[in-house]
This record gives C-alpha cells, structure tokens and sequence, in this order.
C-alpha cells in the first residue's frame, strides 16, 4: 500500500468527461440526502429543542451542513470542467472503465460465491456424515462448537477464494498454488481457532 | 520539571507495570515481534507498514481484548511494525533495484549502483544506520513538540477553533496529496458523511441506516478501514497484474556483498543524516505530506549541496543517507499532529489511532498533556493524568522500538535478500482473504466483512477516479470528533448562524483553508 495512493504525476488524463459526470453525480447525492433521505431516515431535524427549552442542534445539523459544503466544490468541479473543456479542468481525471466493471463484478462473485460455500460446507458435511452414519446430530448449528465441522467451511471457502484470486492474477492456477491457499487458510485457522479462545471464524458469529 | 520528571517516570514503569502490579514483558515482547514483523513485511516488495498494520490490528485486539490492559501490547506491536517496515524497505531497493515500500524508491538510485559495484553490505548498513538516526531524530523532536504544542492549543483554542482547525488539516490533506484538490475535499466530507451511519447525539434514535437495525451501532471501523485502505489497494493491484499478463521473472542474484561500514564512515554520515532527518522531520510534522515527498526533498538538497553532484544516481552512499535519513524521520513526526491534536496524517498514523479508538479509554488530543498535580488521597486513590502516563508509555515503546531497529533490525536486514522472491501474484490473493477474515473476527461477524467489501468498492472508486483516498479516511475517522465540536461551538454561541466566524483565530484558519483550496486548484489548472 502506498503512502500516497493516487500519484497523478504517472496518471494519464485518459477519464474524459468523468469529473463532470462526478460533480454533477456529487450534486443529484446531495438534492437526493437533503430532499429525501434525511426527512426521513434522521430522527431530529437542522435545530431542535431540548429539555430546558433551548434550540440547540439536532442530529440533521451536522450531515446537512457536509453535504451543503459539498454543493459548492461540485459546482466548482463542474464549472472547472465545462470550462476547460474535456480533462482539462485541473484537477487529475480518472476513469472507470467497462472492463474495470468487469473485474469489480467478478471480484465481487469470486468472494460471494467463496462465502456461500463457507456456510452450506458445514451443513454438507453434518450431512454426509449422518448419511454415512459416523455423527447422528440435528444440524450444523449443534456441531457448530467442534473440530473439525467448525472450521470445515472456512477451509473449504478460505482455499476456494485464494485459489480464485491467484487464477485472477496469473492467468492460471497451480497444483502448488492451490497449496498455498490451503496453507494459509490451514494457518490462520491454527492462529484465530487454536490459539485464540474469544473469536469466531467464518460463519459460525452468524449462525 | 519535577512534575514532567514524574510522569515520565509513571510512564516508563506502567510499560513494564502489569494489572496486578507485577512485573510485566508482553508491551516488550510485542515490540520485539512488531519490529521484525515490520522489517519482513518492508524488506517483501509489495507490502508496507500500514499495510501490515491493518492487518495486524484486528489480530491483537482478538489476541488481547478490549481492555485497557490491551493498549500497551497492541500499540506496543504497531509502532514496532511502522518503524521496523522504514527500515526494512531498502534491502531489496538496494539489492534488486525493487524498493520494499514505496518511500524507498529514490533509495534505488545511489543504494543498487553502490551493490552493484561490489559494496551492497556497506550500502544496507548506510540505509539501516541512516533511517534509524532519522527514526531516533524524529522520535525525539516527537517527544519534546507533542507536549508543547498540545497545552498551547489547549490554551488558546476553544470549541470554533478547533473545529477550523480540523477544517484546515482536512483541506490542507485535499490540497496536499494527489493531484485533485476538490475532489479530495469531497471524498474527505464524504468520509465523514459516511462515519455518521447509525450514530446519534441527540438521542432521537440512530440516522441514516435506511431502516436495517445491523447498522444501528455505526458502521465498523476497523473494517472499513481496512476495506477502504488495503482491500481497494489489492483489488487494484490484482487487476492491473492481470491486465499486464505479467509473469513473475526470477530477481537476479544477489550481488556481491563486500566491506562493512566503518565508524569513521559512519561519522562523516552525521551531518548529512542531520540534514535529511531535519527535512523529513518537518514534512512530517504536516497532515498528509508522505514519505516520497520528504525524501525527494532530501535528495535533492543533499545533490545541491553536494560537490560532486554528478555522482548522485551512481552509487553515491550521501544518496542513500539523505533518502533513508528524511523518509523514516517523517514515520516518527507524523506522530506530532496525532499525538497533540488527535488528527492522523497519513496511514500509518490512522491505524495508530483506529486501535485507540479500539481499546480501552485512552483518546488522543490536547487533552492528553495536561500535567495535573500528582497527589495521593489517603484511602482512596492517586489523581493524576492516566493519559498522559500513557502517552509517555508510548513514548517509552517508541525507544524500545528504535532499540530493537538498532540492534537486531541491522543484522536482520543483511538477511532478507530472498524475501524480493516471494510471487506478488500469490501473496496479494493470501492478503486479501488474510483481510477478510481479519474483518469478519474483528467486527463479529458478516456485519464486519460485507462492511470491508462494500469500503473496498469504495476505495476502488476512488483510487479509479483519482480522488485521494487520505481525506475520505480522515474524514471518517475525525468525523464524530467534528461534528461535537461544532455543535458544541454552536451551542455556545447561543445559536449564531456565524459561530465559526466569530473568532479571529477560527476566521483565520478558515481563510487559509479557502486559499489553500484555491492555490491548489489554480496550480493545477496550470499544470
């Protein structure tokens, strides 16, 4: 991780119109919280007045004033943009694209998928062992406490999501790799399950 | 003096003070571990201190609880793994031409020639002996600035000042860091919109969860943290090595590592190190100005004032000294505004005050250097200022720490060649799920994880569009902080719509806030 993760000096000014469509999105955030959300998701409005009968802030005081301040600087990063015509506003433009989309949404169903798997391994497992007649419990949730039905489903799910990123990064994906990824998950399982007492592993905190 | 003399005191033995009242190593211990772990992880190209430290947080504060008991050990292995990471970073920078961590890049320019003319043992020893002479500079500029500017702040600023002066460091950060000022000062308030999910002052019930009671206690810090700072961070890099399609090519060799450093060399390093140290020290000092910055700084002054500048970039060791001298003197200095002020400049910075925030009662800010009276009560207690015991507890762990980088961290670093091999493309995986199990056991579960998902989609956003991702943190993180204090400033004002202007000094803060925002931007139109 960087110290400054956005170094403009390197970033090429390739986002065309993408601080105008920020600033104008920045100003619909603000008309949308101000019009909509805050009337109705915040308790107590701008001022309010309390026991004593003195108007003091409410809790709207503060996010309204934020999102004030924020009208001004996306007016400022429209004009600046409209102004200086495509990515030549001043400030560094980015740019998200369709296959950066792409890798969010794939990215976004390796862990959805790797978390499935974490919850239905140990149920599968209670299962298969009942079925073969080695454990005669109710559900997982009665196991939920013992090795190795407890960290079955961390182990599963922790391997398959490495192993998923690793094939994202190089294109491929190695018996070795897949080693790696057991390992670890084999590890920390030893660190937060046999060493730690007071800690939870994926998904027995939400069982 | 007594006083001072006596609370310094307090501080050094509540380090070593169990809750019994025995003897007690594990805040020792921690240190140890923090700085090996700090040199590994710096000496790995691709991890970096803060990125370790977020890692690490949720694991201590598994491992050592909540209590206030716990701040020692957890602080204790944070600062050993930031100040072991700035020194680790230049071994492979100096070996292999990879820097470590990315304040070690202009390292690569004087410490690889240097290795590759044969005197790679005697360019690592510069580097070590340089960054912890820088660290040591730093620490103890830290010790004496921390306290001095906290009861001058304490003194002269009330409720309106402090909240311009929350207003000014976030600005100056937006203004500072990255190349789009206006964008980062609306990720910074969009950061602290976002910490105010599921939080009331006013007791009319929890704002903004769009009716799902999870988020009724807040969003999860440590989490969202991690999501926005390291996961956004993998995510990206896991992307652009998959677009490059880039194999892992086998680092060369290690070269010849030749002659040690000796003392009279050391010696003629001194004021050069002074040099860098002052720099880095002073940039430091400042909200969101990073390493890069001050070792840039450094270099190029050490080649002006050089009398050979045409060696500069071909293994000249004053290269090395200026880079490694100001680049681990700002780790030490970064401290200065969290420390006095409570306000973190840059990540390592955040992660040191996310496991405050974490455990026990301990809170940074002005408050932390008041210097009460110490006086015992027969039959009841002794009053004195905790705080300030533990901040000169830190203080103490920060000594140990340099300590153990100078010791240990510089036989270590001769060692650590062979980290460069570890595959980037297996580690950034390993990381991520590390990440997410670290959220999931930290925040109790799947609120915790799909919380450092969603920051990372965020983070990712940001990083994409070229919005500073500092401000955003900073912003959630000093949020709740603001918002009393600006209330309160309200409040006192007995409702005056103009309350934050009405003191010259906010007025003032405010005003160089403005400019600074459009200094930025003009600069940056004409760059």
């Amino acid at each position: 991780m960087s110290e400054r993760p956005v170094e403009t000096d390197a970033a090429p000014q390739r986002g065309g119109r993408w601080n105008l469509w920020l600033g104008l999105g920045t100003l619909v955030f603000a008309a949308v919280c101000l019009l909509i959300w805050f009337p109705r998701d915040i308790g107590s409005g701008f001022l309010q007045t309390n026991l004593t009968g003195r108007l003091v802030p409410g809790d709207a005081f503060f996010p309204i004033l934020l999102v004030g301040l924020m009208v001004p600087l996306a007016l400022l990063l429209v004009f600046s943009q409209l102004r200086g015509g495509t990515a030549r506003g001043g400030e560094a433009v980015g740019d998200i694209s369709g296959a950066n989309l792409l890798f969010l949404l794939r990215a976004i169903l390796f862990v959805t998928i790797s978390l499935l798997v974490m919850n239905w391994t140990g149920p599968a497992l209670v299962w298969l062992t009942n079925t073969l007649g080695l454990t005669e419990v109710s559900g997982y949730r009665a196991v939920s406490g013992t090795f190795p039905f407890r960290a079955s489903g961390f182990f599963v799910g922790g391997t398959l999501l490495t192993s998923g990123f690793i094939h994202t990064t190089r294109h491929s994906l190695r018996p070795r790799d897949v080693l790696v990824a057991a390992l670890t998950t084999a590890f920390l399982i030893l660190i937060f399950d046999g060493l730690l007492d007071n800690v939870q592993l994926p998904p027995n905190a939400d069982l | 003096m007594d006083l001072v003399l006596q609370y310094i005191g307090l501080g050094v033995t509540s380090v070593f003070t169990g809750a019994e009242g025995g003897l007690w190593l594990m805040p020792l211990a921690m240190v140890v571990v923090g700085v090996l772990v700090g040199i590994l992880v710096g000496a790995t190209p691709g991890l970096s201190g803060p990125f370790a430290m977020a890692i690490a947080l949720p694991v201590l504060v598994s491992v050592f609880g909540y209590s206030n008991e716990a701040l020692y050990p957890v602080l204790g292995c944070l600062v050993g793994i930031m100040k072991g990471a700035t020194v680790g970073g230049a071994v492979p920078a100096i070996l292999f031409n990879t820097p470590g961590t990315p304040d070690a890049f202009l390292t690569t320019l004087d410490g690889n020639p240097m290795a590759r003319k044969g005197l790679g043992r005697k360019a690592i020893q510069t580097a070590h002996f340089s960054s912890v002479m820088g660290d040591n500079y730093s620490d103890i500029v830290l010790f004496v600035a921390a306290p001095i500017i906290a009861v001058t702040v304490e003194r002269v600023l009330g409720l309106p000042e402090k909240s311009a002066l929350i207003i000014l460091s976030l600005c100056f950060m937006a203004a500072v860091v990255g190349g789009a000022p206006l964008k980062g000062l609306i990720g910074g308030l969009l950061g602290m919109f976002v910490s105010l999910v599921g939080s009331t002052l006013s007791g009319n019930g929890p704002r903004l969860t769009f009716g799902i009671p999870e988020l009724g206690g807040g969003l999860p810090l440590t989490s969202c943290v991690l999501g926005v700072l390291v996961l956004s961070e993998v995510l990206i890099s896991i992307e652009d090595m998959r677009n490059e399609r880039r194999r892992q090519t086998t680092p060369p060799e290690a070269p010849e590592m030749g002659p040690r450093l000796t003392w009279g060399e050391r010696g003629r390093m001194l004021p050069g190190i002074l040099r860098g140290a002052t720099i880095g020290t002073l940039i430091g000092a400042l909200p969101g100005i990073g390493t890069t910055t001050a070792a840039t700084l450094s270099y190029d002054t050490a080649k002006r004032r050089s009398k050979e500048p045409e060696t500069f970039g071909k293994g000249n060791p004053q290269g090395v000294v200026a880079t490694e001298s100001a680049n681990s003197a700002v780790s030490g200095a970064n401290l200065i505004p969290v420390m006095s002020l409570g306000i973190p400049g840059n990540f390592a910075a955040v992660f040191i005050i996310l496991a405050v925030e974490t455990i026990g009662d301990f809170a940074f800010g002005p408050q932390v250097f008041r210097f009460t009276p110490i006086r015992e009560i027969e039959g009841f207690d002794t009053i004195l200022n905790k705080d300030l015991v533990m901040a000169f507890g830190l203080f103490t762990m920060m000594v140990m720490a340099n300590a153990v980088n100078w010791t240990v961290g510089g036989v270590l670093m001769g060692l650590l060649g062979y980290l460069v091999r570890i595959p980037k493309d297996v580690m950034l995986p390993v990381i991520l799920t590390v990440s997410l199990t670290a959220a999931y056991v930290q925040d109790g579960g799947y609120l915790g994880l799909l919380s450092a998902c969603g920051f990372a989609v965020i983070g990712y956003g940001l990083r994409r569009l070229e919005i500073s991702i500092l401000p955003f943190v900073i912003g959630f993180l000093l949020a709740p902080t603001l918002e009393g204090l600006v209330r309160g400033a309200y409040t006192a004002s007995g409702g005056d719509a103009l309350f934050l202007l009405k003191s010259p000094i906010a007025l003032v803060m405010l005003a160089l806030s403005v400019f600074l925002l459009v200094r930025m931007v003009r600069q940056a139109r004409r760059a």
